[in-house]
């Protein structure tokens, strides 16, 4: 799943159509900027959702998508993207580097995955990069993933956490209620206990302490 | 006035300086965690904390820079969509307390006010509070 970096990247014969979703306003209109300072890439529109973001009109090669203060199952929207933008590419922004989220994103379909601390040039090489056909992943990241596997700690992938659980169980760890993590997350309180029944089921506990107790073992909070 | 930003997303940096920059705020350092010793010893007139990516809690986070800096003219930068949660960083001593949702304009007419009137809390979080 893992691809190496290509050390450069080179320009498309038209420029990529990229769309930003970012929840954050600033923060789009920030990733808007360093973006089109690049001419091989066309920034066709910006949206805060997915669900908002007028994929079939747009029709984008690429879809750069922040994970942070996504407020729709990220699932979901890798859904949405396929359905109805089946040609784009989809590149995650996130600032959690830690492999698991990765891993998750990867497997829901992401073709890219980049921390936000990126510099301005490298997250350009990312998108073209992911444009291009090929993953790109930040490479720390994919070094805790290879740790991990090396080190014979991988769950099999029926009992891991999907992004959604992972964002609840982060939540469980902060002290936060059901009633906290649904209006953190836009859920309702009966999906929040269903996915917790499912957090509990996948790692053989019982109680929110131990979920509190795996997450901050496992580096989640 | 000198700024200090907490904010990991480094790459959202240049964008935000030019934002605060528009709101007289000149930022002098930028931290992508809270530091509380370093913002002691940077001793700005004004913090700007993205609270969605602290180690710790948002509300004990900002009473311990208003601890540091007493007079200091402190923004919360936040994705809660809770008015209790929002209500919570004002408590703790956040002049202002800024959704993520507010574009580049409003942001700096927001800085620009808040610190005229002494506080602000963004409607969007619609507690009786920011109504007020």
């Amino acid at each position: 799943m893992i691809a190496s970096i290509p050390t450069s990247v080179s320009s498309p014969a038209k420029p990529v159509r990229v769309l930003v979703v970012e929840g954050q306003a600033l923060f789009g209109k920030a990733l808007c900027q360093v973006l089109a300072s690049d001419a091989d890439i066309d920034v066709v529109g910006d949206a805060d959702t997915i669900p908002n973001a007028p994929l079939r009109r747009l029709r984008p090669d690429l879809i750069v998508l922040d994970l942070d203060g996504h407020h729709v199952d990220f699932v979901d929207a890798m859904r949405t993207c396929r359905e109805q933008a089946p040609q784009a590419k989809v590149c995650v922004l996130s600032t959690h580097v830690q492999p698991e989220v990765m891993q998750r994103c990867l497997s829901a379909g992401a073709d890219g995955y980049v921390v936000k601390d990126i510099l301005p040039a490298e997250l350009i090489r990312a998108v073209k990069t992911v444009a291009g056909g090929q993953a790109y992943v930040d490479p720390r990241v994919a070094g805790g993933v290879l740790k991990r596997r090396s080190a014979g700690l991988g769950r099999n992938a029926q009992n891991e956490l999907s992004v959604r659980e992972t964002e609840i169980i982060r939540l469980i760890a902060r002290g936060m209620s059901n009633k906290e993590i649904s209006s953190n997350l836009h859920l309702s309180e009966k999906t929040v206990k269903n996915h917790i029944s499912r957090i509990f089921a996948k790692l053989n506990i019982t109680a929110r302490t131990q979920a509190a107790v795996h997450a901050i073992k496992t580096g989640l909070a | 006035m000198d700024s200090y930003v907490v904010e990991p997303q480094s790459l959202f940096i240049p964008f935000l300086s030019d934002v605060l920059a528009g709101a007289e705020m000149r930022v002098v350092r930028v931290s992508p965690s809270l530091d509380v010793d370093d913002i002691r010893a940077t001793s700005p007139e004004a913090l700007f904390v993205d609270t969605d990516f602290l180690d710790v809690d948002p509300a004990d986070a900002v009473s311990a820079m208003r601890q540091a800096l007493p007079e200091a003219f402190i923004c919360a930068y936040t994705d809660a969509n809770s008015g209790a949660r929002a209500d919570r960083l004002r408590f703790a001593g956040a002049n202002c307390v800024l959704s993520k949702r507010s574009g580049p304009g409003e942001v700096a007419d927001v800085l620009r006010a808040a610190r005229t009137r002494g506080t602000f809390l963004d409607p969007r979080f619609g507690t009786e509070a920011s109504l007020s």
